[in-house]
């Protein structure tokens, strides 16, 4: 029966597998995340990490000017000398601007949040901020550059003028899913930079526009749904290359399952080498809620790494919006 | 540490205890990975689809390591991973593949010396593996192609030894009538 063996080995000897061990990792990292779940749910976990927060829990001046709920616009408090967010809506120079990005896959994107410095505010700037590049290169925006001619807001409206009508309809490029995520990313920065949820009206020359990008537009827009347009986690420190010593200080926003997020640490290889669970202050409601740690690397070897945090998806069927940096300890 | 853990590598045994899910994942993956494609795509005819099966069976084996303890079991594992996956990867395919008899086997990379003859005996093999019924074709591939014994394979595929006696018979019958061309010519004796 000699000839049957041989038959099924010369079958295969020239089949050579691609390397996949990358792959492997990668699937063992999210299987490492579930069981992560399973702990936390079981209790104990989920005891120390609150105690961690608890002791985290710094100067976080909550924001005063977010006059509905959901409508965060509070800056990261590591960035130094700006007006806080707190002492009004129109600080004169030196201003963090909240700036939305789209960010996963082109069938499903979820909109994040940045924070950039610029001299002074305006809803002009805000939309100047959109169509350039996001620090974390997993983001993206798809308005290119120019696209705007400007915006203006009174006391009940924003206005965006488009600088021409080339962007009436969706391009072949872009899917539908991304057109809409790109009509909320320009609601949801202009109204985070008024500090209040104004309805947006698209123009072309200052008369109302059907449609742009194909999304319906001739009535002013409100903003969708948190839930549903924002990723459920959102970094704000640490910023995207950040060098750290010692402690690193995590925060951010989420709605995770019983307030869980998940966060992992990685090495330049991919492999992890630290992970656990930061409680946010909530998760019963139409936002994101405040989340805030102090990670103790000071036993890691100096290098880069990435750090990631991931909503809680206690179904297990890998529904978990997640976010990261890539961070520089030293 | 580093010296032991080199010496040890050969085998299972004490050693092998104290590797982590992540050391022992890169051992076995750098041992059997090949050859564990290569036995899914005598299972599935798909290299594609043999890598992600087996790719899914290294990632439930880290997992299960802490329980595993060892480099047999964890092999051990791995194949029952491989055949389960394949199974349910063949369920999924249902009719479509049994009509697809067009796709082609992975292509055999140097030609000049094994041959168009040789080329064409890989095809007619993955073929008529394909034809058989799915638990001939894993009794043959577990018995000709991993050498196993009849009690492993009987735990590999989940079955009990009478079905691994009977499954090998009927599937060697049917694979000789299907092979009967290259059968005799690569069988002197």
């Amino acid at each position: 029966m000699n000839d049957l063996s041989s038959l099924l080995h010369e079958a295969v000897d020239d089949v050579e597998p691609a390397d996949r061990l990358a792959q492997i990792r990668a699937g063992v990292r999210r299987q490492r995340t579930r069981r992560l779940w399973t702990w936390t749910s079981g209790g104990a976990v989920i005891a120390a990490a609150a105690t961690v927060a608890a002791v985290a829990l710094v100067s976080s001046p909550k924001t005063s000017a977010g006059p509905e709920p959901g409508l965060v616009t509070q800056p990261p408090s590591v960035a130094t000398p700006t007006p806080d967010a707190s002492t009004g809506p129109s600080p004169v120079v030196g201003v963090t601007l909240p700036v939305y990005y789209l960010g996963g896959p082109a069938s499903s994107p979820v909109l994040y949040r940045e924070f950039h410095r610029t001299g002074t505010s305006s809803p002009t700037l805000a939309l100047v901020a959109l169509t350039s590049s996001p620090d974390d290169p997993d983001y993206r925006t798809l308005w290119p550059a120019g696209a705007f001619a400007g915006a203006d807001q009174s006391n009940d409206l924003i206005t965006v003028d488009l600088a021409d009508a080339s962007l009436h309809d969706r391009p072949a490029t872009m899917t539908q899913a991304e057109a809409e995520a790109s009509i909320q990313q320009v609601v949801y920065t202009l109204q985070a930079n008024a500090q209040q949820r104004l309805p947006v009206q698209f123009t072309l020359n200052g008369n109302p526009i059907d449609q742009v990008l194909g999304v319906p537009t001739s009535e002013p827009l409100a903003n969708a749904p948190i839930l549903q347009t924002l990723s459920r986690v959102n970094l704000t420190t640490p910023a995207e290359g950040q060098e750290t010593t010692g402690t690193l200080e995590v925060e951010g926003v989420a709605n995770s399952f019983e307030a869980n997020v998940a966060w992992l640490l990685e090495d330049s290889t991919g492999t992890d080498v630290a992970s656990g669970a930061i409680t946010a202050e909530g998760y019963m409601a139409e936002k994101l809620f405040p989340f805030h740690d102090s990670l103790d690397v000071s036993s890691l070897v100096p290098g880069t790494y990435t750090f990631i945090v991931m909503t809680d998806d206690p179904s297990g069927a890998g529904n978990v919006d997640q976010d990261s940096r890539t961070v520089i300890i030293k | 540490m580093t010296h032991e853990r080199a010496v040890v590598m050969t085998e299972s045994g004490a050693a092998a205890e104290r590797w982590d899910a992540d050391e022992a994942l890169e051992r076995l993956y750098a041992a059997h990975w090949r050859s564990l494609v290569r036995f899914g795509v005598l299972l599935l005819r798909d290299q594609g689809t043999a890598e992600e099966v087996v790719q899914d069976a290294f990632v439930a084996m880290h997992v299960r390591w802490s329980r595993l303890r060892d480099p047999d079991r964890a092999l051990g594992y791995l194949r029952r991973s491989v055949v389960n996956g394949a199974r349910s990867t063949m369920r999924h395919r249902g009719v479509v593949t049994r009509h697809a008899a067009t796709v082609r086997p992975p292509e055999n990379g140097q030609s000049a010396d094994t041959g168009v003859l040789a080329a064409e005996r890989r095809t007619a093999v993955l073929d008529a593996l394909a034809q058989l019924p799915g638990r001939q074709r894993e009794v043959l591939v577990c018995r000709y192609f991993l050498d196993l014994s009849e009690a492993e394979i009987a735990e590999t595929l989940g079955i009990s030894r009478g079905a691994v006696k009977s499954h090998t018979s009927r599937g060697s019958a049917a694979l000789r009538d299907l092979l009967a061309d290259h059968w005799t010519q690569e069988d002197p004796s």
